[in-house]
């Protein structure tokens, strides 16, 4: 092979350095944020669980066998429901990173001189942010329409750190499967896992009311855990005991999600 | 490692494989750009043309052979490469979302120019792709050509020094087309190093300094537009006499009558070939009426190419399969 004729001057001083991986993460934030503020979706799934919270309470809230079966006010009991559909919105984050695969934006980014980190980082991020907005919104809702908290702010604090867990493991399942399946249409339909989480769990009865199978399939079930720690701080008050299954059981399924999206993803997007 | 240099882009004996057990997509491919060159890579589909653009944008690995970029390893030092390449790649999206405005700033930002500057180089880059007017319009209200033009901005947000067109201008109409080209050819005066594949080898003709054609993942020929014309057998001369002269002229050029006063000869370059063949049918006494020269195109040469025959000629660089 021929020696290079010419060579031209190095450029390399001229370059502007690299931005720091938070400035990275934090642009990449931005452009998400601003898609999720223009898209339809996000008010769609909103409404969605304020939905469900009107007509679980206008279905059942005025009865008082039922209050005295569940032991608490019907909307505070059901409170938690909406809560956790809120947080399906953690989803997104796996919908937002398959459009960039699809659309071949994710490539212009594999391109650039940026962490693969940061690009998978920015969605899950996203995710979060929706999932503590939506639930902060249904649980302020909730309470204006008179739910109570028996462990008063701290009490719904915790709540929206459950929340978030459960959210963040949701977004973890929808990017793994998302990336795995390879489209958005997947990653949207990856979501429908949530019905039998949501109705083989003690949704509308309190566990011990369940019967047969059903009781059985709530007892394996993660949700079940969720709600009943979601439950014991807004009803019965502080149960450490509660509260440690339903932090180990969902903080086991965020971290197990997590890592399983981060694999996918840097499979994905590493070089072969 | 500091570099002192900015060379173009080496490529050599670049094999790139799928799987262990596929044939090779890319096989044992070599080839440099010098600094500043434009030089065309063409081939068929399949021939390993995107493959290649693949590695050399550090999005594949290579499974053997070196790939130097700016003076850099794309396997293992795919950061400072990145910093130096610009890509307008077919598979690379956008976020039709965004306006392309907030696009092309972002991805200044992510290249680490600072905000007020990423703002000033979106203008810039608009205004010099004629897209000043939509810069605030959403990409999804662009169309095809602004697209392009687009694509070939976001390449260029870094100022990098070697940039790679993948098909820029596929699904263009001719006007937009040539305004891509001029653009394309205004980098070569800004010494950049473009790499660039193509479906249309007049683009290829009209914009490469060099042009490179690969046939089942590796190089076949190379050389510039003329010296590859010129390989595959040199221009056609076809020189007018009147009828009773043609068997008297064919003698004396080497060339062959073809009825009606007509002499055709092939001629090895047809520029220096006419004023030679004027001055011996004037010096014989035959009036030549007319003289026309046919030259190979660059058409000519890639079905001659990818059709399996490669170029017997020395002028070009041939390169052994």
């Amino acid at each position: 092979m021929n020696a290079i004729a010419t060579q031209l001057p190095d450029t390399s001083a001229l370059l502007p350095a690299s931005p720091s991986f938070v400035t990275q993460v934090s642009i990449l934030l931005g452009r998400l944020l601003r898609q999720l503020v223009v898209s339809p979706t996000t008010y769609i799934n909103l409404a969605i669980s304020l939905f469900f919270l009107a007509v679980y309470t206008g279905a059942f809230g005025s009865s008082a066998g039922f209050e005295k079966l569940i032991g608490a006010s019907f909307l505070t009991f059901i409170l938690p429901v909406s809560i956790v559909n809120a947080s399906l919105a953690g989803s997104v984050a796996g919908q937002l990173l398959v459009t960039d695969l699809e659309t071949g934006y994710l490539r212009r980014l594999q391109a650039m001189p940026i962490s693969r980190v940061a690009i998978v980082l920015a969605p899950m991020i996203v995710g979060a942010i929706l999932v503590l907005a939506q639930a902060a919104l249904v649980l302020g809702v909730g309470m204006l329409l008179g739910a109570t908290s028996a462990t008063g702010a701290t009490g719904l604090l915790v709540v929206l750190v459950l929340s978030l867990l459960w959210g963040m493991a949701f977004a973890g399942y929808a990017v793994a499967t998302g990336l795995l399946a390879g489209n958005a249409a997947a990653a949207q339909a990856a979501t429908f896992v949530f019905f039998p989480l949501v109705f083989l769990a003690p949704t509308f009865l309190p566990r011990a009311q369940l019967q047969g199978w059903l009781q059985v399939a709530a007892a394996f079930n993660p949700t079940t855990y969720v709600l009943e720690s979601m439950r014991g701080v807004l009803i019965g008050g502080w149960n450490p005991g509660q509260l440690a299954s339903g932090f180990a059981v969902i903080g086991g399924l965020c971290i197990a999600a997590t890592l399983w999206a981060t694999r996918v993803a840097r499979r994905t997007t590493s070089r072969r | 490692m500091h570099q002192h240099h900015s060379p173009g882009i080496v490529v050599d004996d670049l094999v790139k494989r799928y799987a262990p057990d596929a044939p090779p997509a890319v096989d044992g491919l070599s080839f440099e750009v010098r600094p500043g060159e434009i030089y065309g890579l063409l081939g068929p589909n399949g021939s390993g043309k995107s493959t290649t653009i693949g590695v050399l944008a550090t999005l594949l690995l290579p499974t053997s052979g070196t790939v130097r970029v700016a003076g850099f390893d794309v396997v293992d030092q795919a950061v400072d490469v990145r910093r130096r390449i610009g890509v307008a790649l077919q598979e690379t999206g956008v976020d039709s979302a965004a306006t392309g405005r907030d696009l092309i700033a972002r991805h200044a930002r992510l290249l680490g120019i600072s905000r007020s500057d990423a703002g000033r180089r979106a203008d810039e880059l608009l205004r010099e792709f004629d897209l000043a007017d939509a810069s605030d319009k959403r990409l999804k209200a662009y169309s095809g050509g602004m697209r392009r033009r687009l694509d070939l901005a976001l390449a260029l947000v870094g100022r990098p020094s070697v940039v790679y067109l993948d098909e820029p201008t596929t699904g263009l109409d001719p006007i937009s087309r040539q305004a891509l080209w001029e653009r394309v050819g205004r980098l070569r005066d800004d010494g950049v190093t473009v790499l660039l594949t193509t479906q249309y080898l007049e683009e290829a003709d009209a914009l490469a300094d060099r042009i490179g054609i690969v046939a089942s993942g590796r190089l076949r020929v190379e050389g510039t537009s003329d010296e590859l014309k010129r390989g595959i057998g040199g221009d056609v001369l076809t020189v007018d006499v009147r009828p009773d002269l043609e068997e008297r002229a064919a003698t004396l050029l080497g060339g062959r009558g073809e009825g009606r006063g007509r002499v055709a000869l092939a001629v090895r370059d047809g520029g220096a070939a006419v004023p030679r063949t004027l001055a011996a049918l004037t010096a014989a006494g035959i009036e030549p009426l007319s003289v026309a020269l046919a030259r190979p195109t660059l058409d000519d040469v890639f079905r001659r190419v990818v059709g399996g025959h490669l170029i017997e000629q020395s002028e070009p660089q041939e390169v052994a399969a």
